[in-house]
């Protein structure tokens, strides 16, 4: 499956939470509704497919709030883990995975 | 009167037409607009209803008068909060001027030994405040802003280096410049959000030159720190009006720290909490009063409490309150906390009345409130540390 270039087709700076808060554009909920809005279900998470491979190459970086709006949302669907087999993250740096996965055990631990 | 043609009446008659469906067409989209909006406020009625609340309490805050007499306000050797011994006089000095209603503010700045930056900020804050207060339609009275020259050529010098004397219009008055651009992010009037970015590439720029972190430290330290305290800055600092917000970094070479303030002329913690949809619950637990602004600064750092207008309310759980899986929790502050301690950098907030330092192991050490307020909006201050080999090849 092609890759989704996130820094060139959303944006670098993944920072923004929801328009409801006055961040501007370029939001977590926004990511979320453009490429993992089939995702919004259980029955997605529950059958086999193809994993979504997100390439993070032009990223610059990512905030642990668009994380949890992007990311941590799907917890109520599956586990980190299961999450992590469904969607990989490619040519991303050691930080920025680490936001992402205490992120989305945050968010499954609701804490 | 002229006689006119059956085909040019036809025309006129065609043309009448034509406009009659056009304003009925766009009367109808009017009217669809209206309505849809309705719908839209009806459905998010909780998002509206906070955002006028918050705005209603903006003005109320806003009410003041500039009538008293003259108010002089010395500065005596160094003022910032910076270093923990001038701590407690920043708090007294800054509580006797940030609510002031006097037709002239004199600043005696003749035996002000130092500025820091948690101060020029403190400034910034109290002008854009007066400015915001006698805004049109009020037709308040503005009052007088001044300070004397400093003894010291050097506190001249640094105000004018840091971008202050440009925030506030003034000539510099000194010629000489002690301080180095390189070692500074310079406070300034921020307008726009897309700022933010500059911003933060400035700050990582200052970092990288002269903090101790390692390149995965400060991505940790941009990713987290900036990344949280800019979301929260914007969100009260950044509108349709400008209501400010600022930053201010300057690497210190004889402390060897890296000062970084990042400010915003907003609600305060507390107001945002309580006039959030979590009000219900925290109320609870602190009561609603100026005199609690440190308890609910040290709330919002301990707990996940949330004053986003879309904060989710916390479920009862078997033995504690939590919430839901996968739903907003109201980290920012409690992130911004851990990073710090992980990186040891000092870490202190100034909301309103209220106050709280937190040491470089993460723990708070002293919080409370003042009579009066402290800081117009809130102030994120970190105190990163910095290389003394630079020092050493200077002296």
């Amino acid at each position: 499956m092609q890759a989704i270039d996130v820094g060139k087709e959303f944006y670098h700076r993944l920072a923004n939470r929801d328009d409801k808060q006055g961040d501007g554009k370029h939001t977590g909920v926004e990511f979320r509704n453009r490429f993992l809005s089939h995702l919004n279900n259980l029955e997605a998470w529950k059958s086999p497919s193809e994993p979504i491979i997100l390439d993070f190459k032009n990223v610059k970086k990512i905030g642990p709030s668009f994380a949890s709006e992007a990311f941590g949302y799907f917890m109520k669907y599956v586990n980190p883990e299961e999450f992590l087999k469904k969607i990989q993250f490619i040519n991303i740096s050691g930080v920025h995975l680490m936001i992402i996965k205490e992120e989305l055990e945050s968010a499954y631990k609701g804490k | 009167m002229r006689r006119i043609s059956d085909k040019r009446r036809a025309f006129l008659i065609r043309s009448q037409k034509r406009l009659w469906l056009k304003q009925r067409r766009h009367a109808n989209i009017r009217r669809h607009q209206k309505y849809a909006h309705q719908i839209f406020k009806k459905k998010h009625r909780e998002y509206f209803e906070t955002k006028e609340t918050r705005e209603r309490l903006r003005r109320k805050l806003y009410i003041a008068s500039y009538n008293a007499p003259p108010l002089q306000v010395p500065i005596t050797g160094e003022f910032g909060i910076e270093k923990s011994a001038s701590l407690d006089y920043f708090l007294q000095t800054a509580s006797t001027f940030i609510d002031f209603n006097n037709k002239h503010l004199t600043f005696e700045l003749s035996n002000c030994t130092r500025m820091w930056p948690s101060a020029i900020t403190l400034l910034c804050s109290l002008m854009q405040w007066v400015e915001l207060t006698t805004r049109p339609p009020k037709k308040r009275r503005k009052p007088q802003i001044a300070s004397t020259p400093s003894n010291s050529d050097k506190v001249n010098s640094y105000l004018g280096h840091c971008g202050f004397y440009d925030y506030v219009k003034r000539l510099r008055d000194t010629k000489q410049d002690y301080y180095s651009d390189e070692e500074i992010v310079k406070i300034q009037r921020e307008t726009t959000p897309k700022n933010i970015e500059n911003r933060e590439d400035e700050i990582i720029g200052l970092l990288s030159k002269y903090s101790l972190f390692s390149p995965d430290q400060i991505k940790l330290f941009d990713s987290i720190v900036l990344t949280e305290a800019f979301a929260n800055v914007t969100e009260h600092g950044v509108s349709y009006v400008d209501k400010g917000w600022w930053v201010l970094a300057q690497y210190h070479i004889t402390h060897a720290i890296i000062s970084l303030c990042i400010a915003d002329n907003g609600i305060g913690i507390r107001h945002s909490l309580m006039t959030g949809p979590q009000a219900p619950d925290i109320s609870q637990e602190v009561d609603n009063t100026s005199s609690n602004d440190g308890e609910f600064i040290k709330m919002a750092l301990e707990k996940t409490v949330s004053g986003a207008i879309a904060a989710p309310q916390k479920k009862n759980g078997f033995i504690v309150k939590g919430y839901a899986r996968g739903v907003h929790r109201g980290n920012g502050l409690r992130r911004i906390t851990d990073t710090c301690k992980q990186l040891e950098i000092p870490f202190s907030i100034l909301s309103h009345y209220g106050y709280a330092f937190v040491d470089k192991n993460g723990i708070i050490n002293k919080y409370g409130s003042m009579p009066s307020r402290i800081f117009a909006g809130t102030l994120y201050h970190m105190v990163i540390p910095a290389r003394k080999e630079l020092q050493n090849a200077s002296n």
